[in-house]
């Protein structure tokens, strides 16, 4: 008995004008790689056109085509090989230019406004141009450890590091982002 | 165990907590540093919330758009696919 749910191609191609867009943008935030993101957004609907047996019909699309996509994310991360060449970057400017030689803080910090940051509309815009500022491999940890919550130990083993390389790079790259994001405007009203 | 931390190091183990627990040889020092340091206590504050805003990453609205020739290309693919 065909299901009531059962997709048709105009359905499925719908999808593609309804959540394509938004499917995209969740791609690039997670992978930082607009072409590779493009490349998994084709294979997530082609899957979902494959699988629509699978497909219950009820919920939101949306979500179950994220779904997809999202475990190709995983895998896509897991070919990045060429992340592991880079994995010197042990030392960064930035604290230095932050901190003095004693580890004070050398100059007045950028706060940011905590209350409205991920109200603003704008947020997510700033956010990927900020990862995109980023050295490579401080976004690749931040992107998987923080947008798509991989294991540590996963993300560890992908990028051959250690956990306490890990954090370093993670630390680095929110010492970044605070920095960039209170440049772009993002900054508290109560001044100093 | 050290007591007074520089705020390198405090700013580090801010961090560090996002992801796991202090033990409490860390926390301690982290907690008077925090208490005496409004710097810290800002980096901290902005650190946290920071890490909230950007779990679950769905993008809010939508700023990047697919390229128009790569939308087109998925139709086209699944066009084929739906001959098959």
């Amino acid at each position: 008995m065909p299901s009531a749910a059962e997709l048709t191609p105009d359905e499925v191609r719908r999808w593609v004008d309804a959540w394509g867009d938004r499917l995209y943008q969740y791609a690039v935030l997670q992978c930082g790689d607009r072409e590779a993101a493009a490349d998994l957004v084709q294979e997530t609907f082609v899957a979902a056109w494959r699988q629509r047996a699978a497909w219950s019909g009820h919920g939101s699309p949306y979500s179950w085509l994220r779904g997809i996509l999202h475990h190709k994310i995983q895998d896509w991360w897991r070919m990045q090989q060429r992340l592991r060449e880079q994995v010197d970057d042990r030392v960064d400017p930035l604290e230095a230019e932050l901190f003095d030689s004693r580890g004070h803080w050398a100059g007045a910090s950028a706060d940011l406004s905590p209350e409205t940051l991920c109200e603003r509309d704008d947020f997510w815009r700033w956010l990927e141009a900020c990862l995109e500022q980023l050295p490579a491999l401080q976004a690749a940890v931040f992107r998987q450890a923080e947008l798509t919550p991989a294991q540590r130990e996963e993300i560890c083993q992908r990028l051959g590091i250690t956990n306490e390389h890990l954090r370093v790079l993670l630390y680095r790259a929110r010492l970044r982002l605070r920095t960039c994001l209170a440049n772009a405007g993002f900054t508290s009203e109560e001044g100093s | 165990m050290k007591f007074m931390l520089s705020c390198q190091e405090a700013t580090r183990l801010s961090s560090d907590r996002l992801d796991t627990p202090l033990t409490p040889a860390q926390r301690w020092p982290l907690a008077l540093h925090l208490f005496i340091c409004r710097h810290c206590r800002r980096f901290d504050r902005d650190l946290r919330r920071l890490h909230q805003c950007v779990r679950n990453a769905d993008g809010g609205q939508v700023f990047i758009s697919l390229p128009p020739q790569r939308k087109a290309a998925i139709l086209q693919r699944l066009e084929q696919e739906a001959q098959a």
